[in-house]
């Protein structure tokens, strides 16, 4: 499947590596919701986690997909701006897209467009700034 | 009581210039007074009983502290405690209803007191409409749970009260088809004909097809009294409390008290329609109207504890598609038997 | 549905964040119409404790203890998760008697967080009676805990290599005797609950699941297997001592509550046989692998994967080479569960929301973090 993927996506998938049990993508933002319809077509049917990582240097969000049968895990990074980042929304490709990403919307600031209802999921509704960012200070 | 035991209190109290009516009046009050004091009393034990009770069937001990060992004044503690209560009142609540609803509910669940047989002697009032009474009284609590629900302007309390309307109409068509079949069988409204009915030991119960009129007074009683697996309009695991979920102090402490007393009458009812009432060998018949009466409460108190309850549209569909069918039936089997000669 | 008449209006109850049946600080908005459900909105956050920001500043030994108090009803889930994750990162694997002990620390866990769940569905149903009966039973299990870990709930026993210390004297025995009564004590539960005509009327055929509809949320562990996808992580990517252990999926195909609550209820008896395993094969040996003082990990990410008592429990662990964590991410099975709660309650009346929330079996504390 992933040389299908690479072939069909070559231009949005940056880099591709084999860990273990995983296959590690970096993918550049516009194409992921096209990328996860491809994979979960093919297999990759639960969508386990989405969440985002500041190293300090980068902010990225990650997708993670796994298929039952074969115990397949999919990571898939997306580098996003620290402010105003913006990213295409998974919800119309798995329902359960819908909550992991307001959690990042709310801790991280990353909006995604075409998400029915994003608003803060774990912080009060007039909370100001993103905690979770390496800028923000506990 | 003894006419010539009224005669003579008559007079005498003729002779300290007041008129026979006084004595009326005064025994009413004192008849009224007997009967609260018992039903308090009565009350108090029968929480004990029932926090002794589900403690041994859930492995615990229950109150242990307050009077003894077996912790038999704790009742009377937390009595004391919920007197002492902040008097609570919701805003937005009306005021009058939500004064008004305790009483609703108090007062005609003390007024059927007024016709248990405790024995052959002991009867406040030997009503010539004796179940009738009991059956036109009876329904007035439920209005004052409407009114509690209502009143407190709290959705869960309204969801309630909603229930406790829709369970507490349902539940009563089947009640009084089974108390027909008594009345049916004994010939008479009144409840002291319906015990000398039951005389030397040919109780109710023992008499086809009287069981299913039993079966059906217990099952329907338990749906009157709110208790599990009928315990909706309370509901404390979906409605916190449902129709008294905004009361607090001693306005709650009513609604408390008139559920158990309203327990109590059931299951003494339940004892005179079908048991015999005070009926029995040896032991004084006020002491055997206790005893039966006290049976069918930890009965009832014995399948609270054990089962789950019921949603509410299964407990109106239980009534109305299985309980009123069985009614009809008994009562055409017990007018079948009655003009058969039989039973 | 039949067109009605009399004009009605929609009612917004709020169940929570104080309720007695919401297993935590949870607040459902329901839309109600009369008793119907017609809209579920659940708000999360009330329990919400900065855990994974407070993780980044910490080394990775201080972040265990912050693991128990995410789902606090099966600690040692949580604790492996992340120990995995840590430990994969460092490249070390723990002895074999260690390995076995922590299969042991999880099964009991399982066990502990099903009677809590049996007790609080049952209680939510108004069986009082059955929740003290589970109570009693996980008592057992926490004398268990408080003799290895000296603690009753939160035991941060499984630590970064092995475990804290080894069991002590008599553990065994006591092990063993508890695996003795507990299949006595389900059978009394399946006498007084399962088989009961009300229990059954309020779940059978309640707050379907659909296992597609499932899969699409991320929903796992009994919640999903309740629906008949047979998806265990033991099986699927077994850790520690699993692989040489002999147990059985429970799964149901009816995606109702009953089903949930029976996959449950199997488990418990299929942990039963697990522990004996483990308790007749335990090796000797070491309880803990040489990690040295400071924990640090060469950079990089890895995913602990555990299956928690309510289903996939996974720690996301990114490191730069630093003794300090740089991202600790808590997958919360919960989480996602809570997600498909609005589709699974529609059209179902209040009480019914009571028996669909008890039956996925949440834990506020590792949904909010």
């Amino acid at each position: 499947m992933i040389e299908d993927l690479q072939n069909q996506f070559a231009e949005a998938i940056q880099s591709a590596e084999q860990v273990g049990r995983e296959l590690r993508l970096r993918v550049s933002a516009p194409r992921v919701p096209d990328i996860a319809r491809f994979c979960k077509e093919h297999g990759f049917t639960y969508l386990a986690d989405i969440t985002a990582v500041d190293t300090g240097t980068e902010l990225r969000v990650v997708y993670r997909l796994v298929n039952l049968e074969n115990g397949q895990h999919l990571v898939i990074s997306v580098p996003a701006a620290r402010t105003g980042g913006r990213l295409p929304s998974l919800c119309r490709v798995f329902q359960g897209a819908e909550w992991p990403e307001r959690e990042v919307y709310d801790l991280f600031g990353v909006r995604f467009d075409g998400h029915p209802d994003l608003r803060r999921i774990l912080l009060t509704d007039d909370w100001e700034g993103h905690p979770l960012l390496k800028t923000s200070k506990t | 009581m003894n006419p010539s035991l009224y005669q003579r209190l008559v007079t005498w109290c003729a002779g300290w210039g007041l008129p026979a009516w006084f004595f009326d009046a005064v025994w009413m009050v004192a008849m009224a007074a007997m009967v609260t004091v018992f039903v308090l009393v009565t009350v108090l034990v029968l929480v004990w009983v029932e926090r002794k009770i589900s403690a041994d069937m859930q492995s615990r001990v229950g109150p242990n502290r307050v009077g003894g060992r077996f912790g038999p004044l704790q009742t009377v503690a937390d009595t004391i405690k919920l007197l002492l209560k902040e008097d609570i009142f919701p805003s937005g609540a009306d005021r009058v209803v939500f004064w008004l609803a305790p009483f609703v509910v108090f007062v005609p669940t003390l007024m059927v007191f007024m016709v248990l047989p405790f024995s052959g002697k002991w009867m406040v009032a030997d009503l010539n409409l004796g179940v009738l009474f009991v059956v036109a009284v009876s329904a007035f609590p439920v209005i004052g749970l409407i009114m509690a629900g209502w009143s407190s302007n709290n959705k869960y309390a309204i969801l309630g009260a909603m229930r406790a309307a829709a369970q507490g109409l349902s539940y009563e068509i089947p009640l009084v088809l089974s108390m027909v079949c008594v009345v049916v069988a004994a010939g008479s409204l009144r409840l002291g004909d319906i015990v000398s009915a039951q005389s030397g030991g040919r109780w109710f119960i023992l008499r086809f097809p009287l069981q299913l009129a039993f079966l059906l007074y217990f099952i329907t009683a338990m749906a009157e009294v709110n208790r599990v697996p009928f315990d909706l309009p309370e509901a404390e695991s979906e409605l916190v409390s449902g129709y008294h979920v905004e009361y607090s102090g001693m306005r709650f402490a009513f609604y408390f008290l008139s559920e158990f007393a309203h327990l109590f009458f059931v299951s003494a009812f339940c004892a005179t329609l079908f048991l015999g009432a005070w009926e029995g060998p040896w032991l004084p018949p006020a002491v055997w109207f206790l005893v039966k009466s006290y049976a069918i409460v930890i009965l009832i108190m014995w399948i609270r504890w054990t089962v789950p309850r019921l949603r509410i549209d299964q407990v109106m569909g239980f009534a109305w598609k299985l309980l009123v069918p069985l009614g009809l039936i008994a009562v055409l089997l017990t007018g079948l038997m009655k003009v058969r000669g039989l039973g | 549905m039949t067109q009605s008449l009399t004009p009605t209006e929609h009612v917004i109850l709020n169940m929570g964040p104080q309720h007695p049946s919401t297993h935590g600080v949870l607040r459902l908005q329901l839309e109600l119409e009369g008793e119907v459900v017609v809209g579920c909105r659940p708000i999360i956050g009330y329990l919400h404790r900065g855990i994974e920001k407070m993780a980044e500043a910490r080394t990775y030994p201080q972040v265990l203890p912050y693991t128990d108090r995410l789902d606090y009803l099966s600690s040692s889930s949580n604790n492996m998760a992340y120990v995995q994750a840590v430990e994969k990162l460092l490249g070390v694997e723990a002895p074999e008697r260690a390995q076995y002990l922590r299969v042991i620390s999880l099964e009991l866990n399982r066990i502990a967080s099903h009677l809590v769940f049996v007790a609080t569905f049952a209680n939510d149903l108004a069986a009082t009676t059955v929740f003290l009966y589970g109570i009693r039973e996980r008592e057992m299990i926490m004398d268990l805990f408080e003799m290895w870990a000296g603690a009753r709930l939160t035991q941060s026993w499984i630590r970064i290599g092995g475990v804290a210390q080894d069991i002590p004297d008599g553990f065994v025995d006591q092990a063993r005797e508890f695996c003795r009564l507990l299949p006595k004590r389900l059978e009394e539960y399946d006498r007084i609950l399962t088989g009961n005509r009300i229990f059954r009327a309020r779940t059978e055929g309640v707050g379907i699941l659909p296992p597609d509809l499932g899969l699409d949320y991320g929903a796992s562990g009994p919640t999903l297997r309740g629906s008949g996808v047979a998806f265990d992580i033991r099986r699927s990517e077994p850790y520690e001592a699993y692989p040489a252990l002999d147990f059985e999926i429970a799964t149901q195909p009816t995606c109702d509550c009953l089903g949930r609550y029976l996959v449950r209820m199997e488990e418990m008896r299929q942990s039963v046989r697990i522990i004996e395993q483990c308790l007749d094969r335990l090796p000797e040996g070491e309880v803990t692998a040489k990690v040295g003082r400071t924990i640090r990990p060469p950079a990089g990410e890895a995913y602990g994967r555990v299956e928690s008592p309510r289903g996939e429990f996974g720690c996301y662990v990114v490191s730069d080479g630093s003794p300090q964590p740089v991202r600790v991410r808590f997958r919360a099975p919960s989480f996602f569960h809570l997600g498909v709660l609005p589709q699974m309650v529609q059209g179902w009346k209040v009480g019914d929301v009571v028996a669909i929330l008890g039956s996925i079996d949440i834990v506020l504390g590792e949904v909010d973090r």
